[in-house]
């Protein structure tokens, strides 16, 4: 639809005989402005709290994210106790775990190394219970598995939800590749690390959130976190999905519901208003000063489940190449596979993503959890 | 006051005719050479050659230049060669007295017998001419006649009767709207309606009647009023020109009505302002008035004084019109040849309309010509276009039927592109108007109206849209104070999407919207300082919002229909025009609407306490057909008053209310044609918006020139914005996608306005403000964190000069300027990276300004010549739009590529674009 709606733009391009788009970059747009993003929440479970400060970048800027060192950060009680998070590196602040006072309010304060002090609202703690189970199902309509989680409270209390997860997966190289060459001795020798087995995470990136707020139960049942499509591989071997899950308070959720409305797509002519999103946290001196983050407090739950459902291909390559001892000595950046039957005077070779998984973007060292 | 002179002359003359007789002199003979003199010399000459005296307007001499050589003639001979070919009119007294007038010749004898006391009981009194062929001829006149009107008494009763009837144009039997008709003495005076008809209430006895309109030839009526009664006036055009009838309303009206911000153009005012595709363009010349804007270049939807573009009530003939443009707003849905002339209402909007909050724009149709057929077109480089008309009953019944259509595909095909060329665009409308007299008391109008759009992308996907309307308009008049005006009316708009480009995801979008009016209004005429105008009308909705199909048997879409919706929207109404004294004068009015949401239709629910969002919906609600789902109403007050300052200045005030049920929901940046309409229901409440305006209105040069300067504040409540990122299509919780605002417009609006002379237009400049605030301010929907920011169209400064210069009777140029401030828009500023993703933000909604907008378009304006014998009356325009090829930005637009945001500007008249049309008229 939205497709079609966007080719609907080019029937004006066609009325304007030639070269009528021009590149528009108004300086006074692009404001020289960075401002502070918060990332991060107060973990009223047993896990240490962790926020990340960044700033905004300018939207044509292509250099990496910038982080925000040097600022101290505290979380308060409405009674005045207050808890120091101490910096990691990269931006990173970690507080070990505190003892939350689940009806108390909590604020955060940020000062940062240039002097600028920020605060957020009060919020409450928001309790999240367990995640009750992990499902999957395969959707044949779209080719894809999909991961659904299901909850309750029985209190009736968190009602407004959101999950983060992270998945790993299992996967091979299209070849296996027993020999390598030993550079010092300029030889090839037997290959005693494996590295056609990887495994590969990746954390999610759009909103999932979900309320029961017009049921009669806080319960959420099979609702979609994740879709993997077949096509992906990712279930070729082995699955596994750790879902994370936070109670939020209706603001906090709506905040999430607006974020994740608004920045999907970006503006073209016929896109629908963009509107700004921005949390509860304000610059102290200067409330109108724009602080991107929303602060709350809550427990995160999590669970975490193992799938085989063997879906997907065999990875497929290209067949190796045959080269000679001599000359696989000689190229660089090629993999060798084996040796060429019998004779142990020429070598199979391909190249580096068909035969070392690494190369892929997964590390071949098995992640602590994996069973 | 110049005729008033000439018959004090006459009565002079009367007195001093005994005495002239019997003074048979010879007459003194002429001998004289002129080269180029002026007249003022001519009559010195003559006054010392022989004893003749002139009496004449010197002003109306000043220009004129004489050659004559003559030799021993008499006064007659001479005056008859002088004044051969010209409107000049002499005439002679027994006193050697010359009188020379402009048009009828004066009549310096009394009617034989006159002083018979016999001859008395005759009542008229009346002048006649010296010689009987003259006599007969002027009597023959209607001008000369006196008209005896009522019952017939030989003692008048002192006190008032009203005259009523129709003025008509008197070679196309068209009605005359807007004519003065009035005496002087005491100074009454109406205007005629827009059936051609008035109701002139004065002192009984002997009147002149005097008619005014622009463009046709002044006329005047004798008559002596016995008591209430009828006359017909018949006409002429002032003017040879192509069809082109230009009625105007008073000279005065700026200064003497009690409207305000009312603007009314003429097909001629239309056919100087020249349009990108050379066409005569109703909607683009009203975006040159002041207080109107559009969002963009290649839009027709009307921006009135900070009000949305569905805001407007466009009617045609009285039926209305839901998409009045073309080919994607490039063209608007009104086919120059068969418009009469439009009258846009931006503040005062009389109470006999309602339903839309910011104006009003009555659009009329030409009645057919009731005498003969008569052929005309134009053909221009994107559209052709033909009509015809004349009469099926001679002077009863005529008919207009107009066509008009596209070749423009031709336009994308002569493209390079061969991307354009599976493209196709194309457009037709039809109209007919029929009206018919049945009687003196009677009249009835039929209006067809049909337009038709589709354009195809690419090749794959289908655009169509649809107007229809069909209207039947009786005219009745109970009696001369009382008449009335009952129309029924069907309107249907419809668009349709049609993709075919991949098989398994081809659909159809239908939406489809009609609606059916009946409306009364009757207007009576209490006594001259009361009229009174009251009325009933009803409107019942049915909307279709949207279905959602499947097309051709491979497609895998899920068919999807949004529930239909239905409503009824009744008003009733009542207004006086009190004129107080001939200063002040007071229009007072209360219209009471009702609003009913009906049934059948599932209604969703949301939490009590919670905000209308779909994350809350809970549970659905059944009405049954018929049944009520919500009701809205109220008064609305239409108040105006002027007051005259000076003779030609005058202050006026109004302060008005208005309520609208029905609502277009577009959230793009741009009027696109899959914007739906909405009806109010239990969450979309009326817009309620009230205005109040002052103006000055100043007349100067004899009505001439005429300045004004209005200010105006408007408030609005429950303006529809929209949240951020909801599409509206297939929406099935569509009130949740919608944010109520409360919108505050404020501006200054100068005008000074030269409709006569060889150099005409006008110049207008806007200062104005249209800025929105969330209703809830706290919502985390509230854009702007909940403060105030400009609208889509708040575009502050906006000068526009309309300029025509005519060379000749066959040769005109205009040249037309325009600036505006750019509009806003919300562009990408920053991005940043959280839980997992990077986000884009945008500043708040429209604090940023595309750049500003300027245009110079230039036209000329070729007639054919005039003989009145010929086989077509023809004529050309040669125009260039945006003369020096500005690329003005309608729109901005950002795309992430490579993680970067780039933004880039669309113009769409980015170079000169020249355009030639042929018209003509057999």
């Amino acid at each position: 639809m939205k497709y079609n709606l966007l080719k609907f733009s080019f029937f004006i391009l066609l009325l304007c005989v030639d070269s009528c788009i021009e590149p528009f970059s108004p300086p006074e747009v692009n404001s020289d402005e960075k401002y502070l993003v918060v990332d991060g929440f107060l973990n009223a479970g047993s896990d240490t709290s962790k926020i990340e400060l960044r700033r905004t970048q300018n939207t044509n800027d292509g250099s990496a994210i910038s982080v925000e060192t040097g600022a101290k950060i505290s979380v308060e009680m409405e009674s005045g106790t207050a808890y120091s998070f101490t910096e990691k590196g990269k931006g990173a602040y970690f507080l070990p775990p505190i003892n939350v006072n689940l009806s108390g309010k909590y604020r955060l304060r940020i000062k940062t190394a240039g002097g600028k002090e920020y605060m957020s609202d009060y919020v409450p703690v928001t309790t999240t219970p367990p995640i009750d189970s992990l499902g999957s199902v395969y959707d044949a309509e779209r080719d894809a598995m999909v991961i659904k989680v299901n909850t309750h409270d029985p209190t009736n209390k968190t009602r407004f939800y959101k999950w983060k997860f992270e998945e790993t997966y299992q996967y091979r190289a299209a070849y296996y590749s027993t020999l390598v060459i030993d550079t010092k001795k300029n030889e090839i020798v037997y290959r005693n690390e494996d590295i056609n087995l990887c495994w590969k995470s990746a954390f999610s990136t759009n909103i999932t959130l979900g309320s029961t707020i017009k049921l009669s139960a806080d319960a959420i049942r099979d609702l979609p976190i994740n879709v993997v499509p077949i096509s992906t591989n990712k279930f070729y071997i082995k699955y596994s999905i750790l879902v994370k899950q936070f109670g939020l308070t209706q603001d906090a959720f709506e905040y999430w519901t607006a974020l994740a409305k608004t920045t999907q797509g970006t503006g073209s002519l016929f896109d629908p208003q963009p509107s700004q999103v921005t949390g509860n946290i304000k610059n102290i001196a200067n409330p109108k000063e724009l602080v991107f983050g929303y602060f709350s407090a809550s427990r995160e739950t999590s669970k975490r489940i193992f799938l085989t459902p063997n879906r997907g291909l065999y990875p497929r390559c290209d067949p190796p190449d045959t080269l000679s001892v001599a000359d696989a000595l000689k190229a660089s950046g090629i993999m060798l596979i084996s040796y060429q039957g019998e004779r142990m005077d020429s070598v199979l070779t391909t190249s580096s993503f068909c035969a070392d998984c690494r190369a892929q973007g997964g590390t071949n060292i098995r992640p602590p959890f994996w069973q | 006051m110049k005729k008033l002179l000439l018959f004090t002359f006459l009565f002079c003359s009367v007195l001093c005719l005994q005495n002239s007789f019997g003074q048979n002199v010879p007459e003194k003979k002429i001998t004289m050479r002129l080269d180029s003199a002026r007249f003022h010399d001519f009559v010195k000459q003559v006054e010392s050659q022989t004893e003749y005296f002139f009496y004449y307007d010197a002003v109306r001499f000043d220009s004129l230049s004489l050659d004559l050589n003559v030799e021993n003639q008499t006064i007659r001979e001479v005056l008859d060669q002088v004044f051969k070919g010209s409107e000049f009119e002499y005439a002679i007294d027994g006193q050697k007295r010359i009188y020379i007038t402009q048009g009828p010749r004066i009549i310096t004898q009394l009617q034989p017998g006159l002083f018979d006391p016999n001859a008395v009981e005759n009542g008229a009194v009346t002048y006649a001419g010296p010689e009987d062929g003259v006599r007969e001829k002027l009597l023959s006149s209607a001008e000369s006649k006196v008209h005896e009107i009522g019952i017939k008494k030989t003692k008048i009763t002192p006190g008032n009767s009203t005259l009523t009837g129709y003025v008509r144009n008197a070679i196309t039997g068209e009605p005359v709207i807007g004519a003065a008709v009035y005496i002087e003495s005491p100074s009454i005076g109406v205007t005629t309606d827009a059936l051609g008809l008035y109701a002139l209430s004065i002192p009984r006895g002997k009147q002149l009647v005097r008619i005014k309109s622009f463009g046709m030839r002044e006329t005047q009526r004798q008559v002596i009023l016995y008591s209430d009664g009828k006359l017909d006036i018949e006409m002429r055009e002032s003017v040879i020109a192509l069809k082109e009838v230009s009625v105007k309303a008073g000279m005065d009206k700026n200064v003497v009505s009690t409207q305000m911000g009312q603007v009314k153009l003429t097909i001629k005012n239309l056919k100087q302002v020249p349009t990108v595709f050379g066409e005569t363009d109703l909607l683009r010349t009203i975006l040159t008035l002041p207080g109107i804007k559009s969002v963009g270049e290649n839009s027709t939807g009307l921006n009135v004084r900070g009000g949305s573009t569905d805001q407007n009530l466009i009617l045609f003939n009285d039926a209305v019109i839901y998409n009045p443009s073309h080919l994607f707003g490039f063209f608007s849905a009104f086919n120059p040849d068969v418009l009469r002339d439009v009258e846009l209402y931006k503040s005062t909007i009389p109470s006999k309309f309602g339903g839309r909050l910011s104006s009003v724009l009555d659009i009329n149709s030409r009645d057919g010509n009731k005498k003969k057929f008569v052929a005309s077109g134009g053909i221009g480089l994107v559209t052709g276009r033909l009509t015809v008309e004349g009469p099926i009953v001679k002077d009863k019944t005529s008919f207009l039927l107009g066509g008009r259509s596209t070749y423009s595909n031709w336009v994308i095909k002569a493209l390079d592109n061969p991307a354009y060329n599976k493209s196709s665009a194309s457009f037709y409308d039809v109209n007919l108007h029929v009206s018919h007299e049945i009687n003196e008391k009677n009249s009835l109008f039929l209006t067809g109206y049909v337009s038709d759009d589709r354009f195809r992308l690419y090749g794959d996907t289908l655009y169509t849209y649809q107007n229809q309307l069909a209207a039947l308009k009786w005219k009745h008049t109970f009696n001369p104070k009382l008449y009335s005006v009952y129309t029924v009316s069907h309107s249907q708009y419809k668009y349709s999407m049609g993709a075919s480009g991949l098989p398994l995801n081809s659909f159809d979008l239908k939406f489809n919207i009609q609606q059916s009016n009946f409306k009364a209004d009757l207007s009576y005429v209490i006594d001259p300082r009361h009229t009174l105008d009251f009325g009933v009308s009803s409107i019942y909705y049915k909307l279709k919002p949207g279905t959602f199909t499947p097309r051709g048997a491979e497609s895998l879409i899920i068919p999807d229909t949004l529930q239909p919706e239905q409503a009824l929207e009744s008003a009733i109404y009542i207004e006086d025009k009190f004129e107080v004294n001939p200063r002040l004068s007071i229009t007072a009015g209360i219209r009471f609407s009702f609003y009913q949401y009906l049934g059948p239709k599932t209604v969703n629910n949301y939490l009590p306490g919670f905000p209308v969002d779909y994350i809350y919906e809970n549970g659905t609600e059944k009405f049954g057909s018929g049944k009520t789902i919500k009701n809205y109403g109220g008064p609305e007050y239409r108040a105006s008053m002027r007051y005259s300052v000076l003779d030609n200045l005058s202050l006026k005030l109004s302060y008005n209310t208005l309520r609208q049920y029905i609502h277009l929901l577009t959230n793009t940046m741009t009027v696109s044609p899959t914007d739906i309409w909405k009806l109010s229901d239990k969450y979309v409440k009326p817009q309620i918006g009230d205005q109040v305006s002052l103006g000055l209105y100043r007349n100067f040069r004899g009505n001439k020139i005429e300045v004004s300067l209005e200010g105006y504040y408007k408030n609005i409540k429950n303006f529809l914005d929209y949240k951020g990122g909801d599409s509206l299509i297939m929406n099935h919780n569509i009130e949740a996608a919608v944010l109520n605002t409360k919108a505050k417009a404020y501006g200054v609006e100068f005008m000074v306005k030269k409709m006569t002379g060889k150099l005409n237009g006008w110049l207008g400049y806007t200062y104005s403000r249209t800025l929105l605030r969330a209703t809830d301010r706290e919502s985390v929907d509230a854009p702007n964190k909940g403060n105030w920011y400009p609208s889509n169209y708040d575009k502050p400064h906006d000068f526009t000069m309309i300029s025509n210069y005519r060379f000749s009777h066959r040769f005109s140029v205009s040249l037309n300027f325009t600036y505006s401030t750019g509009r806003p828009y919300t562009p990408p500023i920053g991005k940043y990276y959280i839980d997992g993703a990077q986000r884009v933000y945008y500043a708040d909604r429209n604090q940023f300004r595309i750049p500003n907008y300027y245009r110079t378009d230039l036209a000329m304006n070729i007639e054919g010549n005039h003989k009145i014998k010929k086989l077509a009356h023809s004529s050309w325009t040669l125009a260039v739009y945006n003369l020096f090829g500005r690329k003005n930005p309608s729109s901005v637009y950002f795309q992430t590529v490579n993680g970067q945001v780039n933004g880039y500007q669309l113009s769409i008249f980015g170079q000169p674009i020249p355009t030639i049309t042929y018209n003509f008229r057999f």
